[in-house]
């Protein structure tokens, strides 16, 4: 494979490859005959990316494909980010970059050159490992909504940096987004926000079944944060509740495709919630006037563990349970006064200076 | 009894940047001669840094004549002092020295709050064995000049996980290579001599040598305030580096120098 991105572009690739590192340790580079494939999974495989860069991405670009094995290898991602770190700040904008991958080579070259006669190469070694594929039936897609990134930008600045899951109910009418908290400790210390979206602040917004999903924040906000520099828009295709979600985010030069985990309920819960939402939904509808061309809906500080609040508790997952009952132990106090008796000094302190 | 060395100085605050860039140990020996003053730090034996403060740049300067003033004392101490009134301007430095056995007397004064701070550091005699061979002379053999923001860049994008770094000089294309090997891969960097950033090129011989990155790294916080930076080897593998520093239109220079690395197939 040997292709030369222009320097513009250079740019794009970095802040894509820094989106990347958010989300596994390696990239997956595959050299398809008509664009180039950066792929990413996470350690336990609930967030897979895939990045397409068609030809017009690059000035030139040839696949090098022998008969039908495409070539593909596995890069650290701390190498990469090395090779791509600092590109484009500065006043030292890389003029065009070429990258090398021969067939059953052990490494990648990286010829970067720059416009005042400076140039540097970089090759990094490959990783074994076999490339990853996650096939996502699109036909099973029911529900999908889509914005600009500021909108979704905007919902994610009510979250807190701390918060680490999000979830997304959707009706036909409206979608509520919220952070969710995991685990039933964290009533205390957690902030619970909403926020409630009508479908005319979406570009695309299709609901044939009504459900709730939820997933991690931290891809998604690269996600957000990567389209919001280049004004692209996002795309969210969903099922049902713990079924997979696939964010799309399209630009005539490249593509990328972001599929992510959405967490399991067990019945119990999930009954439990559908009728809080009924609840809270109901006392929104009097409560404010969605008519209105307003925003985003925020409620910043619903915190409480009766039904009645505004913000439903997030469900507990069934994961939090189990560990619980195996790890049932852990979670009694550690320190027992009755097990010390603190009245009699036993053996005194060999060394009195000390403290 | 007359003193051996005395100087006064208004705005340090070049000076200050520049000395606590160069803190890598806490030692360092301090020589006031004719042309000004000098302070250097040596590690191991084979990296030596000084910074040089001409004449001009004092408001008042005098050292002993035909007496070959130096003293050694910590640094670190020195650099806090200076930064007493933290970033504030309108400064004024006094520094007295009256002989071995002595402190080195310094008084700041801050000029709009009327204060003054006096301050003695103990200052200690200089092992004699520590001779001041003049490196300048050694390195002879190239010389390149290459303007200091982008070759600072340049140095900065190098792979940091590197342990060494191969500098690579020769008359014809690639002209000036610096490689970095490690983990994860190679680098390769090369500078054309007719490149925008490069200023002098003089190099009649390839010449090949190692540097442990680690002591190229020491170098790059003080390269921060430089214009210039003058590269220089010898024939027995030595690099010197004189970084020029311009301050209005007064000037100080540093120099560092590194041995190179001992190679296998030599």
């Amino acid at each position: 494979m040997e292709c030369i991105i222009p320097g513009e572009n250079i740019k794009v690739l970095s802040r894509i490859i820094n989106a990347l590192s958010k989300i596994g340790d390696d990239i997956y580079l595959e050299a398809k005959t008509d664009c180039l494939c950066l792929k990413s999974v996470n350690m336990t495989t609930t967030a897979y990316c895939t990045i397409n860069l068609y030809e017009i991405f690059f000035t030139t670009y040839e696949a090098g494909q022998i008969g039908n094995d495409v070539l593909s290898c596995r890069l650290p991602m701390k190498g990469i980010l090395g090779v791509f770190k600092s590109h484009g700040h500065k006043d030292k904008k890389p003029e065009f970059c070429k990258i090398v991958l021969k067939q059953s080579d052990s490494k990648i070259i990286f010829k970067f050159r720059y416009k005042h006669d400076v140039s540097v190469v970089r090759s990094l070694y490959l990783n074994d490992g076999d490339i990853i594929d996650v096939v996502y039936d699109r036909t099973k897609v029911v529900n999908y909504i889509g914005a600009s990134a500021e909108v979704f930008a905007q919902v994610l600045m009510n979250f807190q940096m701390s918060d680490e899951d999000m979830s997304i109910e959707v009706t036909s009418e409206k979608a509520l987004i919220r952070n969710y908290i995991a685990g039933e400790s964290s009533i205390s210390k957690g902030i619970r926000s909403q926020i409630s979206l009508m479908p005319a602040e979406f570009s695309n917004y299709r609901i044939n079944t009504e459900t709730n999903v939820t997933f991690s924040l931290k891809g998604f906000r690269a996600a957000v944060h990567f389209a919001e520099t280049y004004r692209l828009s996002l795309l969210i295709n969903f099922e049902e509740t713990g079924r997979p979600a696939l964010i799309e985010i399209k630009n005539p030069t490249f593509d990328i495709n972001f599929i992510i985990a959405t967490l399991k309920r067990d019945n119990a819960s999930q009954s439990s919630l559908s009728s809080t939402v009924h609840l809270t939904r109901k006392r929104n509808a009097t409560q404010y006037n969605f008519n209105e061309p307003i925003d985003t809906e925020k409620n910043d500080n619903g915190v409480g563990n009766d039904i009645d609040d505004v913000v439903p508790q997030s469900p507990e997952s069934p994961r939090s349970k189990k560990i619980k009952s195996i790890f049932g132990r852990c979670y009694d106090a550690t320190f027992r006064r009755e097990a010390i008796d603190l009245g009699k000094v036993l053996a005194s302190d060999s060394d009195p200076d000390s403290d | 009894m007359e003193t051996y060395f005395s100087a006064e100085l208004t705005d340090f605050k070049t000076l200050y940047n520049v000395l606590k860039a160069i803190t890598f140990k806490e030692y360092a020996t301090l020589r006031p001669m004719e042309e000004g003053l000098k302070v250097t730090i040596e590690e191991m034996k084979c990296v030596e840094t000084s910074a040089y403060i001409p004449v001009q740049m004092f408001e008042s300067y005098y050292v002993r004549p035909q007496e070959d003033v130096k003293f050694k004392l910590s640094l670190k101490i020195l650099t806090e002092t200076l930064f007493i009134y933290g970033d504030d301007g309108n400064l004024s430095l006094k520094m007295t020295y009256k002989g071995p056995g002595f402190p080195l007397c310094l008084i700041i004064k801050h000029n709009d709050e009327n204060i003054t701070v006096d301050c003695q550091i103990y200052t200690m005699d200089v092992d004699e064995s520590t001779d001041f061979l003049c490196l300048a002379d050694e390195c002879t053999l190239n010389k390149v000049v290459v303007n200091a923001n982008q070759f600072l860049d340049i140095l900065t994008d190098l792979d940091n996980t590197s342990d060494d770094l191969d500098l690579f000089l020769s008359p014809n294309p690639p002209y000036f290579r610096i490689s970095t090997t490690s983990t994860m891969g190679e680098s390769q960097t090369d500078i054309s001599k007719n490149s925008e950033m490069v200023l002098l090129f003089q190099c009649e011989n390839e010449f090949q040598a190692k540097y442990s990155f680690n002591y190229i790294k020491q170098i790059l916080k003080v390269m921060n305030f430089a214009n210039k930076v003058s590269i220089s080897t010898g024939e027995t593998g030595l690099l010197g580096l004189q970084l020029l520093i311009n301050e209005d239109a007064k000037q100080m220079y540093v120099e560092y120098y590194i041995t190179s690395m001992f190679e296998d197939d030599r």
